[in-house]
């Protein structure tokens, strides 16, 4: 404790003793929630997997394999999600969707984060021309409706997730090089360059060792947007149809299945769409909960 | 191979002119003005010899920390030439130019942000010896561990991290940095800046044994004058990008020939000295590089101006052997005293500028 | 705007006991620790000490702006006799900007970017006076004349991105005196501004103090600048005030072993050829996180004992008598 007993005689009020309690509890609880905060996004983002890959083991029924004598089944304890106009088991096929959507919403965030990091890096870093150029690039990017864009790709790759991969992260890299830019240009100053450029340091060494690894940490925060709003992004391309084809399970077309039976078979579209916001709450939550510990006002808007 | 001899020149810098270009507003660039340049340095010509440590003083707006990074090149001249030894450094290119670097390094100001937060303090002191092939991967910790202990830390310092430091241990690692690679000059661009009142002083004297030990040429960039006292053999004194005075320390300070030496002079707040006076020595404000006062640049503020500051820059003079001052009242060129005689522009040569 | 002083018997200001905490990883760290402090009318009275040694939370408590998380844990704040801690927002938005005024270290700090320097300071006069719409205007520009900027009518329009550094600060100095308050509150006012301009700035606060009679509370980590313009000096060290008197005692004799080491440490002028080694103190600035018991500067006192533990921490005399908190300094 930071307090000495030593350096107070004995009267000390009790109002001043009550004070320093609250002040030091609202310390700790301000930590602790947002700790709280960040193990509750990771629970979920770790859970869902989890229990996906445990997935035939459960005995809920196989994701792909009609049923005809088990239509529209609300949800029940053999059917903790009801079953859907096939019959197949909704829970089933949510879990056996899992390592896809995690996959395309993982590799295309990796790949565009690669990518954009370090364009964004030199551009920050060098600046002149090759700023202007790509960050003109970006601005397009940006401002373009991303839905068509991504949806160009998949007419390019025809119907399947290829387009989507490719689409996503050709996409995705603009807002990690802004962001890392951003940050460039505020690290460039710093004198650490200076010093390295004085001992003689070449421009890639400095770029390697001292610049790029301290800009990385906005992009963190980054990465969990796109995360979320790449895995949306799936699931609306499939709901549309243009991503995967039936009878691969994949959360957005799940929810597209159970559209035209909203009301009477709620729980076909319903449930699904909520484990993709509860997954899209859970990257949300690390993400805050990182920004809130390195201290940026990011929030991510979903 | 430079020579070390006491007194030896060992960085010459001669006429330095440096200017930065100034973004035009729309309607300037609409109107086709001419790109305005911020000139931050004006024929500035300094000379550190071997042993000696150069104090260049200056307000903000003086060029002193582009001088800094002009003289390591971290910025290029628009004219003049800098030397170590013999070699100009700015037609050097590449290899020539990288095998240059360690002879030359910089102290900067800051402690908070000189020191990559991502590496040791090993890996920061080592890596400018290591990237030059003047250490073995083997030889590493044994050098760091003899600079840090000539810098005044511990040896187990070496594994901890810049935020575990405070800002005066930061300054040492700094400091250990920049010897790493045995350098003739150090630089320090207000290196004491920044930390409090009591760890300056450890940081002084560690520069000051550091030059005794090493024999360094250290050229101090500093706006405090009681810095200079304490650890310059020489001292220049600049203002808006041009020298005002120069010279050996106890003769710039004590027998001070320039308004402005005298001005940051009594300027400087003393603890036991009289209490604030009612009129401070400088009036007014640094004017803007970009509107440039005519004459000598200083008249604006100077107390002692006379009809002559404000139509003609003063020259150089040599008020007593090394003792150079730029002021037509305290260093009137030639013998002539200016009250007495008036300005004869045919006579004397076309000295106008 | 002249301060009637011969009256009150009473001190113009009386810090007493006050102790600001800040929630921290390490639980509460104390940013001041019972400090204490007087100020009487028409003196100034200097904080000074270095990172970290409380003098900015101390000031800005007394105008119950403690900056947040912190917090005013106990002690208490006498103006004119009457304590400031507890009081309303508004009782204190009253006394705020009109009988305690403050300055800041950042020069642009008061000043509205998008209002012109007119329009900012008369409104003081307007509003917080009551003045009519052209006795504010002309009010407004001989203030901006005797705080000594050139051609007041015209500069009256300018915005404050328009003026120089040294500029903004006497525009707010000018803004501060406007009201004719009673104590002045200065947070490092010249630590931004060069040594030229800080001289022209400590020597206008000097005459508007002279001239108007008020108080003024000045915080600075240079000795030198409190030395040259305040009555009294409080050296604070590790959020403890441990040395407290007049400027010439304690300049000429210091009773605290910190204060000796500033004093010591102090980069004079060498009046010969022959260059010194300075006199240091070890050791870095303390972290208030993780103080010894009893005295903070035992770790780098050269004269710590043992018994430097067990030091209450209190001033020996109180003020205005010059007192310390060091028990083995003699006298």
């Amino acid at each position: 404790m930071a307090v000495t007993e030593a350096a107070w005689p004995s009267a000390r009020s009790g109002e001043y003793l009550r004070r320093i309690e609250r002040l030091r509890r609202r310390a700790t609880a301000e930590r602790r929630w947002s700790t709280f905060s960040m193990w509750i996004g990771v629970g979920i983002v770790v859970l869902v997997p989890a229990i996906s890959a445990l997935g035939p083991l459960l005995g809920f029924g196989h994701p792909n394999a009609p049923n005809f004598s088990a239509i529209l089944v609300p949800p029940s304890l053999a059917h903790p999600f009801g079953t859907d106009a096939l019959g197949r088991d909704v829970l089933s096929r949510v879990l056996a969707a899992t390592p896809l959507d995690y996959e395309v919403g993982g590799i295309t965030t990796l790949v565009a984060g690669v990518i954009g990091v370090m364009l964004g890096g030199i551009a920050g870093y060098f600046g002149g021309a090759l700023d202007a150029v790509i960050m003109r690039i970006v601005d397009v990017l940006i401002a373009f409706p991303f839905m068509i864009f991504v949806m160009a790709f998949v007419a390019v790759f025809g119907p399947g997730l290829t387009g989507i991969y490719v689409g996503l992260t050709a996409f995705g890299w603009a807002f990690f090089a802004r962001v890392t830019r951003a940050e460039m240009l505020v690290v460039r100053e710093r004198q650490y360059i200076a010093a390295a450029r004085t001992a003689g340091l070449s421009s890639s060494r400095i770029l390697r060792v001292h610049a790029l690894p301290n800009v990385l940490r906005p992009n963190f925060v980054v990465a969990m947007a796109t995360m979320v709003w790449n895995i949306l992004t799936l699931a609306a391309l499939s709901y549309l149809g243009l991503g995967v084809q039936p009878p691969t399970p994949e959360w957005g077309s799940i929810v597209a299945g159970g559209q035209t039976i909203m009301f009477s078979a709620w729980w076909v579209s319903t449930l699904p769409g909520l484990i993709i916001v509860l997954v899209g709450v859970g990257f949300s939550l690390i993400g805050d909960s990182v920004a809130d510990r390195f201290g940026y006002d990011f929030r991510i808007t979903v | 191979m430079p020579d070390f001899r006491d007194g030896a020149p060992l960085l010459v810098a001669e006429h330095v002119v440096k200017s930065f270009p100034i973004r035009r507003s729309l309607s300037q660039f609409a109107q086709r003005r001419p790109r305005q340049r911020l000139i931050a340095l004006d024929d500035v010509s300094i000379n550190l010899k071997a042993g000696q440590v150069l104090g260049i003083v200056g307000e903000s707006g003086s060029g002193k920390s582009t001088l800094a990074y002009c003289l390591v090149r971290l910025l290029d001249l628009d004219s003049g030439t800098v030397r170590i030894g013999s070699e100009d450094i700015h037609a050097l290119r590449g290899d020539a130019l990288r095998a240059l670097r360690p002879r030359m390094q910089i102290v900067f100001q800051d402690p908070y942000s000189s020191l990559n937060p991502r590496l040791t303090v090993k890996r920061t002191v080592a890596e400018p010896a290591r990237v030059h092939n003047l250490v073995s991967r083997s030889g590493e910790s044994a050098m760091v561990g003899d600079l840090l202990e000539r810098c005044g830390l511990r040896r187990q310092d070496a594994a901890r991290y810049p935020r575990q430091l405070s800002g005066g241990q930061r300054q040492r690692v700094a400091i250990a940095r920049a010897l790493a690679t045995s350098p003739e000059i150090l630089i320090a661009d207000e290196a004491v800046s920044a930390l409090d009142v009591s760890v300056q002083a450890q940081i002084l004297n560690l520069f000051a044994e550091l030059q005794e030990d090493l024999g360094l040429g250290i050229i101090f960039i500093t706006h405090q004058l009681a810095v200079i006292s304490h650890l310059a053999t020489d001292v220049v004194v600049l203002y808006l990008g041009r020298i005002m005075e120069s010279g050996p320390t106890h003769a710039v300070l004590s027998e001070s020939s320039h308004p402005y030496t005298l001005g940051l002079l009594q300027a400087q707040p003393m603890v036991r000295g009289p209490r604030i006076q009612r009129r401070p020595a400088l009036r007014g404000e640094l004017p803007s590089s970009l509107a440039m006062p005519s004459g000598c640049r200083f008249h604006t503020r100077c107390p002692l101006a006379e009809p002559i500051c404000a139509e003609v820059d003063p020259p150089p003079v040599e008020v007593r052997p090394g003792h150079m001052s730029r002021c037509h009242v305290l260093a009137p060129s030639s013998s002539r005293p200016l009250s007495t005689r008036p300005v004869d522009h045919e006579r004397q040569g076309d000295t106008r500028i | 705007m002249v301060v009637d002083t011969n009256v009150k018997a009473t001190n113009l200001l009386e810090v007493r006991e006050l102790t600001v905490g800040f929630p921290s990883r390490r639980g509460v760290v104390l940013a001041a620790n019972r400090v204490n402090l007087s100020l009487s009318y028409s003196r100034t009275l200097g904080l000074v000490g270095e990172s970290g040694c409380g003098k900015s939370v101390t000031l800005r408590s007394v105008i119950a702006m403690v900056p947040k998380p912190g917090e005013i844990l106990s002690g208490e704040v006498l103006w004119d006799g009457r304590d400031l801690i507890g009081r309303s927002s508004r009782e204190m938005r009253a006394i705020r900007g009109r009988e305690i005024t403050m300055i800041f270290q950042d020069p642009g700090a008061s000043l509205n970017p998008v209002y012109s320097l007119g329009v900012q300071i008369s409104e003081i006069f307007r509003v917080r006076l009551g003045f009519s719409r052209k006795d504010a205007y002309d009010r407004t520009v001989d203030l901006l004349r005797s705080v000594g900027i050139p051609s007041p009518a015209e500069r009256i329009r300018n915005y404050p991105h328009q003026l120089s550094g040294g500029m903004r600060q006497r525009v707010m100095i000018a803004m501060a005196v406007a009201p004719g308050p009673r104590l002045l509150l200065a947070d490092e006012p010249t630590t931004a501004v060069d040594v030229t301009i800080q001289e022209q700035i400590l020597s206008l606060l000097t005459e508007l103090q002279q001239e108007s009679g008020m108080a003024m509370l000045l915080v600075s980590h240079d000795l030198g600048v409190i030395s040259q313009t305040c009555d009294d000096i409080a050296v604070m060290y590790a959020g403890y005030v441990v040395e407290c008197g007049s400027r010439d005692e304690i300049v000429s004799s210091p009773r605290h072993p910190y204060t000796r080491a500033l004093l010591a440490a102090e980069l004079v002028f060498e009046p010969s050829e022959h260059r010194s080694r300075l006199e240091t103190i070890g050791g870095q600035p303390p972290d208030l996180g993780d103080l010894p018991p009893g005295c903070p500067f035992q770790q780098r006192c050269p004269h710590a004992k043992q018994e430097c533990s067990d030091v209450p921490m209190v001033l020996d005399r109180p003020a205005p008598e010059h007192g310390s908190t060091c028990p083995f300094m003699g006298v």
